[in-house]
């Protein structure tokens, strides 16, 4: 059941997001706890989409995907400073869009028989697209000379405020869902 | 807030509204899209259902008739000459002495015990649900037994595994089968030896009919009635999720096979 694995996730998030403030308080570094976190996210979503996944071509797409995701980590580790890439982050946004636009085209080859919009993966997957995307227009523009010239870490901070609040909102409607067809005895996407 | 600052904002607000615009587009989309698939796929599944209804339902009148054929034969070749035979004995009985008399009494026992046997046995082919009822081995067996009684045929059933019970439109299907192939064997391939083989295993059932009569191309019989007999037995083995195959070679006559797996479930009408 990958919702198991996005109930982990959700609950990791909320443990390195804390200890990251905790960091940032005490010792003023948060890079290694975010690192941490990025790989841990990188392998519950590899498995939460490994699961929903019905055609065999995108499931053996996934161990690829994540290769290429851990020489992206690597690279970063060795060759960048971390404090100032944003690869990381971008490459793994660029990752979960891959594999939320993959899931969205199995569905289309492979329709089941429940409406989509009731369907728990349906909401975390048009959760994933519109947070990844926001997130790769945010550190795109980051590092940029644009964003400290005009000063836009307020307007970006507001962005990705709502940005995360929409995509956490559309974590729980998945979430609910998940619980009522486990009620009704009904086996969701 | 200067002017070229001013607009870099917009330019910025706008590019994000069109990417959100997109999204959201997208999103709709991808719902009627989905929405019109889900119908398409649904409408084929309505198809294939009746489709599946309809084979059933022609198996079903074809194991009727079939056994109707069987037992008119069986009653005119078979009892009805055990009767006859019974009649002219008891005929004769009155002006014979009296052991004689008994002898023939006792012989003329023994062919109506024949004939009720024979009756019993066929009224078991009459039941509507047989298959259902008895299982797949019994009617299979009842089948052998019918052409063993006629003196032509030696008839085996070898049964290997564990058995299970498959679901009663498998069975009925696999029994149509089994008649089909009898039949061809006995009317075109003239076999003596006919062997009918189940092996269950845990993830399959395997069906196989030998004959050791005549052979024949399975490819060059396409257009004949035998070969769309064939065709029939190939398109309602695919039907309930089997694989079939048919070996014919001059000295070991004809070997149908039906490999069902048991995890394949067909449509429910």
């Amino acid at each position: 059941m990958p919702f198991k694995y996005l109930v982990i996730l959700v609950a990791t998030t909320f443990i390195f997001e804390t200890l990251a403030v905790v960091l940032a308080l005490t010792i003023k570094n948060t890079l290694l706890v975010y690192e941490i976190f990025s790989f841990i996210q990188v392998s519950l979503f590899c498995i939460i989409y490994y699961k929903l996944f019905t055609l065999q071509l995108y499931k053996k797409f996934i161990p690829f995907l994540f290769v290429c995701i851990i020489l992206v980590f690597l690279y970063e580790l060795l060759f960048l400073s971390l404090a100032e890439s944003d690869v990381n982050i971008i490459s793994r946004s660029l990752l979960y869009i891959i594999l939320a636009l993959f899931l969205f085209r199995d569905w289309l080859l492979k329709p089941g028989n429940l409406n989509i919009t009731q369907t728990p993966a349906f909401w975390m997957n048009a959760g994933m697209l519109f947070f990844f995307t926001v997130n790769i227009l945010f550190w795109s523009i980051y590092s940029t000379k644009f964003f400290t010239e005009y000063k836009l870490s307020k307007v970006f901070g507001y962005l990705l405020y709502f940005s995360n609040l929409i995509f956490y909102s559309l974590i729980f409607l998945a979430l609910n869902y998940e619980v009522k067809l486990n009620r009704n005895g009904q086996i969701g996407r | 807030m200067g002017k070229s600052e001013g607009s870099y904002m917009f330019i910025l607000i706008i590019v994000a509204s069109i990417v959100l615009l997109l999204l959201v587009f997208f999103i709709i989309n991808f719902i009627l899209l989905y929405q019109k698939r889900q119908q398409a796929n649904f409408k084929e599944k309505i198809t294939m259902k009746t489709q599946f209804e309809q084979e059933l339902l022609q198996t079903q009148i074809e194991i009727q008739e079939q056994t109707l054929k069987t037992i008119s034969q069986e009653i005119h070749d078979n009892i009805g000459q055990v009767l006859s035979l019974a009649k002219l004995n008891l005929n004769t009985v009155g002006s014979m002495n009296d052991t004689i008399a008994q002898t023939k009494i006792d012989s003329t026992k023994n062919l109506v015990s024949k004939a009720i046997n024979d009756l019993r046995d066929l009224s078991r082919s009459l039941h509507g649900d047989k298959i259902a009822e008895i299982g797949l081995q019994e009617a299979i067996e009842n089948e052998l037994k019918i052409l063993q009684n006629t003196g032509q045929f030696k008839t085996h059933l070898i049964i290997t595994g564990e058995i299970y019970k498959l679901d009663p439109q498998k069975e009925m299907v696999l029994y149509r089968i089994v008649q089909e192939a009898l039949h061809n064997s006995v009317k075109h391939a003239k076999a003596n030896n006919l062997q009918v083989q189940l092996n269950y295993t845990p993830d399959a059932l395997t069906l196989t009919i030998s004959d050791d009569g005549m052979s024949f191309n399975p490819e060059t019989l396409q257009s004949s009635k035998t070969g769309i007999g064939l065709k029939n037995m190939q398109n309602r083995a695919v039907l309930i999720g089997g694989a079939f195959s048919i070996h014919s070679s001059k000295n070991n006559g004809t070997s149908i096979s039906v490999l069902v797996p048991t995890n394949f479930k067909p449509l429910n009408p």
